[in-house]
């Protein structure tokens, strides 16, 4: 709970900072955010290129309108979601053509809620990541997405078996408290 | 990301944990296994732009000067040739749908066209709802863009409650333009650029 509290407020005060201007905070959001922001701009828009431009125009818009966050009117994460979702949402009306690849096909087999709760899910939990240390980060990334066993992450990472065991149970731990929100 | 499944977690973690603490890594594992993979970021995503990028600054000398002018001309226009800006003569032509941005998610407007002129001058009402009231000295300006920047004003605007309806005439060709915005000016934030309220794509 310490850990999202802490989580929580840190955003918030980077957004704040980035409000008046601070280019240092505006970074650090960057660094945590980007990923989660692409990955929801693929899995809406289904198509990288337009993903990557609405990542920008998300990062665009928070530039602009950090000023307007009030901390006490939700979340920092609920309010970058926000946005984040608004941006891409005008990505989507700005053209329509065929998007150049298929968007993800699990999302159409679920219901507008469900998606929208996955959504919220996966972008609490790709946030979350990016707040581990990246050692930890990483060996969690190849456990659960590379399809590589323990063994060959320890190759690929040229530690021991044991240190990859360690950092993934270490991983699984912190973002346990950065998800306790999510898990309720 | 790959087909192949990641191994249980007893395997990931290893043996000897303790129950109270296995349940909860558990439920992190259960998430982890529901949620795609995080995407990586391409290398023109590696950093935010150096800039980030902000609507065009709208009142700079110059552009002051060109929208006093410009106001003068309107302002001969409407009453000194009697257009048909305002009243209940409107004839519209075309209706363009504005959508609030983030700034004012819950503002919309339509802006309402009517044929030009035999000068070239045609009337343009906008129609807005959901904007708020600026501090005193505040006000609204619709402008179009050209290239992500600043290109002509069309007039400015203040709020009070509800509905919204202004009228000027403008000379421009829109299909020389992009975009419509509607952008707030504070006073006494006169070094920040304008926050852009509502957009709407010019498409002919």
């Amino acid at each position: 709970m310490a850990l999202l509290a802490m989580a929580t407020e840190d955003d918030a005060a980077l957004i704040q900072r980035t409000g008046l201007g601070d280019r240092d905070a505006f970074e650090e959001l960057y660094r945590r955010f980007a990923r989660p922001v692409l990955g929801m701009a693929i899995r809406q828009l289904g198509d990288n290129g337009r993903a990557e431009d609405a990542t920008q125009e998300t990062f665009t818009a928070i530039w602009r309108s950090a000023r307007s966050y009030k901390p006490e009117r939700g979340s920092a994460s609920a309010w970058l979601y926000a946005v984040a979702r608004h941006a891409i949402i005008d990505r989507a009306r700005q053209r329509v053509e065929p998007a150049a690849e298929a968007p993800d096909e699990a999302s159409r087999d679920i219901g507008p809620d469900e998606h929208a709760e996955l959504s919220w899910l996966a972008w609490r939990v790709h946030s979350a990541l990016q707040r581990l240390p990246e050692r930890e980060r990483a060996v969690l990334e190849l456990a659960y997405w590379s399809g590589l066993s323990q063994s060959e992450i320890a190759s690929y990472l040229d530690v021991p078996l044991g240190t990859v065991k360690t950092r993934t149970r270490a991983g699984l731990a912190r973002l346990a408290g950065l998800l306790e929100e999510v898990r309720r | 990301m790959s087909e192949r499944r990641p191994a249980d977690l007893n395997e990931l973690v290893g043996d000897g944990i303790p129950e109270a603490e296995l349940a909860e890594l558990r439920r992190v594992d259960a998430l982890l296994r529901t949620v795609p993979a995080p995407p990586e970021l391409p290398d023109n995503l590696s950093a935010p732009v150096r800039e980030a990028p902000r609507p065009a600054r709208l009142w700079t000398p110059r552009r002051a000067l060109a929208a006093v002018a410009f106001a003068a001309v309107l302002s001969a226009l409407f009453f000194g040739l009697g257009t048909r800006v305002g009243g209940d003569g409107f004839s519209e032509r075309y209706a363009v749908p504005m959508q609030g941005t983030f700034e004012a998610p819950a503002a919309s407007a339509v802006i309402r066209l009517g044929d030009p002129d035999a000068d070239g001058n045609r009337p343009v009402r906008l129609e807005a709802t959901g904007l708020e009231p600026l501090p005193d000295g505040g006000y609204y300006v619709l402008w179009l863009e050209k290239d992500d920047e600043y290109a002509g004003t069309c007039g400015t605007f203040a709020v009070a409650e509800g509905e919204t309806r202004a009228e000027w005439t403008v000379s421009y060709n829109l299909a020389d333009y992009d975009a419509w915005v509607v952008s707030a000016r504070v006073p006494g934030d006169e070094a920040a650029d304008a926050p852009r309220i509502l957009e709407a794509e010019i498409s002919f």
